[in-house]
């Protein structure tokens, strides 16, 4: 829901899109294969950061567009609480992500879904939201980065490495960690070589042991 | 007693390492699986809780500073909640390894990683995690409390 008290009076209009795909007034050149969108026009309010620009407006939770509050900024997260609340599906937000992205930046929105769908750990919605903002913007390079990032992980090689046994310290820290909480510790087949508050200072103070195959370096974490 | 007839290039695991159960705080209910693992290839391990209910891996800044350069081009900002705060960090792909330490195979997982960009008022007090969709989704992995043993396998793709 929009505060209109730092608004002057919006004016609603209804635009369709033209044979070309684009929209009067929205970025040109940037096509959207939707059908008609219903824009808010107002007159350069101070906090815009683009006077003159027609954005949707969102005034409830059934219309197609991610909200936007007086900022300019899109309400990705108050949307997706929508999804959480069962009030609308994932296919519907991912939609709504897709319809929005040409006002003002494509990348902005779709950034701003794939962080809110990561923080609610809705990986497999981030992957979609990708997904569906590359068929529409292959070039971009802030969605590509995204899907190297969301990419599966993937086992890319086996084999041996001889010489590593960090067993012995393993059952150190299950025995004496605990007296070291907040420090950094260095371990060779379970005997404490040197603590230090931290890595930069032990590394220092065990010298050419930090390279050695059966040196654990351990930060005992506090929680 | 280890099971060695669990290990083997076609078998359930490839390889098995020993973890620790109490790290750190020395409280009982904290009890939590802690392996070394060797992030980027410097062959410097560091100690990781095997988190099934993280989203991806998480490694301290401290950590981060033993990892090459090339891998440490971010992919993408993020915020991301960890035990109860609110961190803001950056997401890499870097690779992965667990060691072997019983005659069998180590296994390098190309993952997903994020490193927390702290404020000068913040302070990095967790653990670093390996989590489930990051990392842990592609292996096979068991535990055997008897031996505090860790077998784990890689899932073919």
């Amino acid at each position: 829901m929009i505060s209109s008290s730092h608004w002057p009076s919006p004016t609603a209009k209804q635009y369709t899109h033209r044979n070309d795909g684009t929209y009067p007034h929205s970025d040109p050149g940037i096509p959207y294969s939707g059908g008609t969108i219903n824009f808010v026009e107002w007159s350069k309010p101070e906090t815009s950061k683009a006077p003159g620009y027609f954005y949707p407006l969102l005034f409830d939770q059934t219309s197609d567009y991610i909200s936007m509050d007086e900022f300019n900024t899109f309400q990705v997260a108050t949307d997706w609480d929508n999804v959480e609340k069962g009030n609308t599906t994932v296919e519907m937000f991912v939609e709504k992500v897709r319809r929005s992205a040409h006002l003002p930046n494509p990348n902005t929105i779709f950034r701003e879904a794939i962080q809110v769908a990561i923080q609610n750990e809705a990986i497999n919605v981030a992957r979609l939201l990708v997904k569906v903002g590359l068929q529409d913007y292959p070039d971009s390079t802030v969605l590509r980065n995204y899907e190297k990032a969301l990419a599966p992980p993937k086992v890319i090689k086996t084999g041996t490495r001889a010489g590593r046994d960090y067993s012995k310290s393993m059952q150190w820290l299950s025995a004496h960690s605990h007296e070291y909480v907040g420090q950094w510790v260095a371990l060779r087949d379970g005997e404490l070589i040197d603590k230090a508050a931290s890595r930069k200072l032990l590394i220092e103070l065990i010298g050419d042991a930090s390279q050695e195959p059966n040196v654990l370096l351990s930060r005992i974490p506090r929680t | 007693m280890p099971f060695p007839e669990l290990i083997g290039l076609d078998k359930f695991a490839h390889g098995r390492l020993i973890y620790t159960d109490h790290f750190g705080n020395d409280d009982s209910r904290n009890t939590r699986i802690v392996i070394s693992a060797e992030f980027g290839d410097s062959g410097v391990p560091l100690t990781a809780i095997v988190d099934t209910g993280a989203l991806w891996c998480i490694i301290g800044p401290e950590e981060a500073e033993g990892i090459e350069e090339k891998y440490l081009a971010p992919l993408s900002d993020q915020t991301l909640w960890v035990r109860g705060t609110r961190y803001y960090g950056k997401v890499y792909r870097i690779p992965i390894t667990l060691r072997d330490e019983q005659n069998g195979t180590d296994i390098t997982v190309d993952s997903t990683v994020f490193i927390p960009v702290l404020a000068e008022d913040e302070t990095w007090l967790h653990p670093n995690f390996l989590g489930l969709d990051g990392f842990l989704h592609r292996l096979r992995f068991a535990v055997d409390p008897a031996e505090n043993a860790f077998y784990f396998g890689a899932m073919e793709d």
